[in-house]
């Protein structure tokens, strides 16, 4: 023999599963907000270990004074800022068929710190370019 | 149930807020090391306090006092985050930068 269900009963469930719904949408939310930041976080530190060591690259020219070793100089500049240095490229700056001052492209590297970014997307990376002319 | 929904949507909002100014804070921190690597300290702190706009920020610099061309200066910037003040929170973020010192 069953017993008819009351009202109360039905409005119960239907406010449970409006909780547990919630909560789900909530910590989902949560987790896709904290990956996208994550990886906003880690596009700027690649941006700046990119930034860091094609400056630090161009600093080591010996158009200024440096040792000419630039590309070992951009590889401190990105280590200095958690990245790592995948292409280091030493650039002649011409103008009208002559070189007139020099210059750097590197890329770089760097992990993001959340894993499920890290499994996603692995490595961010960023470029940047540096250069100088004599007398600047 | 309604308030509830409310308040974790906030919750949701202010999450957000957060995430925008943990970027920022990185944005930030590079800049101070952009404009440390070519001023002094002091032209470093007003650059800072401009890019930030209203937001209270605090910057350290290592090493202090002069920089010797081709040494790494460093910018740790901390932000004061605009999530979750309504509530009372004074939530700082921090964020660091480091660039090789240029010839002035």
């Amino acid at each position: 023999v069953s017993r008819p269900r009351a009202a109360g009963d039905e409005y119960g469930s239907a406010a449970l599963l409006a909780v547990l719904g919630t909560f789900i949408l909530l910590s989902v939310s949560l987790a896709v907000l904290s990956a996208v930041t994550d990886l906003g976080i880690a596009a700027a530190r690649a941006r700046t270990a990119a930034d860091a060591a094609a400056l630090a690259g161009a600093g080591a020219s010996p158009l200024v004074g440096g040792d000419g070793d630039t590309c070992d100089h951009a590889r401190r500049g990105a280590e200095a800022n958690d990245g790592r240095l995948l292409r280091c490229r030493p650039a002649a700056t011409v103008a009208a068929g002559a070189s007139v001052g020099s210059g750097i492209e590197v890329e770089v590297a760097v992990v993001p710190r959340n894993p499920l970014v890290r499994r996603l997307v692995g490595d961010v990376r960023a470029r940047a370019a540096a250069g100088l002319r004599p007398g600047e | 149930v309604t308030p509830l929904v409310a308040f974790l949507l906030v919750l949701v909002l202010h999450a957000g807020l957060l995430a925008t100014d943990l970027i920022a804070a990185q944005g930030l921190a590079r800049e101070a090391a952009r404009v440390a690597t070519v001023a002094d300290e002091a032209t470093t702190r007003g650059a800072l306090a401009e890019a930030a706009g209203r937001q209270p920020v605090g910057l350290t610099l290592t090493p202090a006092g002069e920089r010797r061309p081709g040494e790494l200066v460093t910018a740790e910037v901390r932000l004061r985050s605009r999530a979750f003040q309504a509530f009372g929170a004074e939530i700082w973020l921090p964020a660091r930068a480091t660039m090789r010192v240029e010839d002035r």
